[in-house]
């Protein structure tokens, strides 16, 4: 158990457990910190509708897990990567369910449009490859680094580097007309 | 302005807007409602496990008078994993049968069960109407995946989506005039069994410069079958599959399960066939 210390008592033979309280937080404390840009990371990677459910159910995960998860060194880590493959997987998911509707002819889906700037933004980040888009998501959601986001996704600098600049790359050249548009 | 710029300002806007209504305390409280709901599905399971192993003790003691060795009990609980417990179970017409796995029933017309024999389909299945749903596959990188239509009416060659009566109204029948399409490849039905029925598949794929007759919403396609709820099962150049059909278990009516693919390599529908081959109508 985190925390738990064993030396040898004041009775000579005799050990004294002493149990620490663990300096862990307790879960409500996390879910009322954390949930809100949660909320947002998923809202950046899936969309806003299906945000609430999408960081719920990441929660929900961690939840189940507390015991293990808020002893880890960076427990929202865990979390943010949860909710990121979960985010990407429910975004394909619905990919799927649109291209389903139109190879049964029920209908041919219809994609929504918006005019502001930051709707089309994120929109352009979902149509990334999902690795891309939930480094991009969070280098921007979160403002975290390269390092921090490898620690994230559990995978290497290296590899989040790439993932960034091809993901950058592509979103410089479909937001090109707005980035020169903008004043 | 730059890209990071614009990132910036769209951050700023998607957090205001998220957080707009966003209520933590009412989220967290309906957190601990599903944690307790799964809870009690979870002790529920248990309690069952417990019932059996005491009953298969008490049935073997009276038997021989001795105590029996361990032995597995009958039904098992489900991990709590989460992955599978009450996200996937509280779906409408899904149950989750009890200590079921993966398993998961939909109660369509006729009910199926899909039993996560692979664990290469997603494990919730889409289901469009009472008599329609889809199953995906993961992790290939194509389009992939299987429409279990219910109802199937087999159709003539023409644009109108008209009943073809030569097709006969069997699943034999009907897989016999399915391998006989002017418009697909040279092709045979062949008997198969899915969840112990007995079933026949046919590959289906479009025959070079094969004309098609019908369209789907805009797209053209060589029409194969229809269903009372709109769904509409066609051919075309880039979506080659197999159809599996077998009679209702329930009634006189033909179950076709289409496994469709948008990838060239058409071997991946034979990694489709194991998770077919296991379908359960109860």
């Amino acid at each position: 158990m985190a925390g738990e210390a064993v030396r040898p008592g004041a009775v000579e033979g005799v050990a004294t457990v002493v149990v620490q309280l663990a300096a862990t937080e307790t879960f409500e404390g996390f879910y009322r910190r954390e949930l809100r840009s949660l909320v947002t990371f998923a809202a950046a990677l899936a969309g806003p509708a299906h945000a609430d459910d999408i960081a719920q159910e990441a929660m929900l995960a961690a939840y189940r897990r507390w015991d293990v998860v808020s002893g880890l060194d960076v427990p929202v880590a865990w979390v943010r990567k949860v909710c990121a493959n979960r985010a990407v997987s429910a975004l394909r998911r619905r990919a799927s369910e649109g291209r389903a509707l139109v190879r049964l002819g029920a209908r041919r889906d219809t994609p929504t449009t918006s005019d502001a700037e930051s709707d089309v933004f994120w929109a352009e980040v979902r149509r990334l490859p999902g690795r891309q888009a939930q480094c991009i998501a969070l280098a921007y959601v979160y403002d975290l680094g390269v390092a921090d986001i490898a620690r994230t996704l559990s995978i290497s600098d290296g590899s989040v580097k790439t993932h960034l600049s091809r993901g950058r790359a592509a979103l410089a050249a479909r937001l090109a007309p707005l980035l020169e548009e903008t004043p | 302005v730059t890209l990071d710029e614009l990132a910036q300002v769209a951050t700023r806007d998607l957090a205001a807007a998220t957080g707009r209504g966003l209520s933590p305390d009412a989220m967290l409280a309906r957190l601990h409602r599903a944690r307790r709901r799964r809870t009690a599905v979870v002790s529920v399971a248990a309690a069952a496990v417990l019932a059996a192993a005491v009953a298969g003790v008490g049935a073997a003691v009276g038997r021989d008078g001795a105590t029996p060795s361990p032995r597995p009990p009958a039904v098992s609980v489900p991990a709590p994993s989460g992955e599978t417990g009450d996200d996937l179970c509280d779906q409408p017409l899904i149950t989750c049968p009890q200590g079921g796995g993966r398993s998961v029933r939909v109660a369509l017309i006729d009910p199926v069960e899909l039993n996560g024999v692979t664990t290469n389909f997603e494990a919730l299945p889409k289901i469009f109407s009472v008599d329609l749903l889809d199953a995906y596959r993961t992790g290939v990188r194509y389009h992939t995946g299987f429409t279990v239509v219910e109802r199937a009416v087999p159709v003539r060659n023409s644009s109108q989506w008209s009943r073809d009566p030569e097709a006969g109204s069997t699943a034999r029948s009907i897989a016999t005039w399915l391998a006989h399409r002017p418009f697909l490849q040279p092709t045979t039905a062949v008997p198969v069994s899915v969840g112990g029925w007995p079933a026949w598949r046919v590959r289906t794929v479009l025959r070079g410069g094969a004309r098609m007759t019908a369209s789907r919403n805009d797209d053209p396609v060589a029409p194969l079958f229809r269903n009372p709820t709109g769904a509409r099962v066609g051919v075309a150049p880039d979506l080659p599959g197999e159809i599996t059909l077998l009679r209702s278990p329930t009634g006189h009516r033909v179950i076709a399960i289409w496994s469709w693919t948008t990838s060239p390599q058409t071997s991946v529908l034979a990694d489709s066939r194991l998770m077919i081959g296991s379908l359960r109508f109860p």
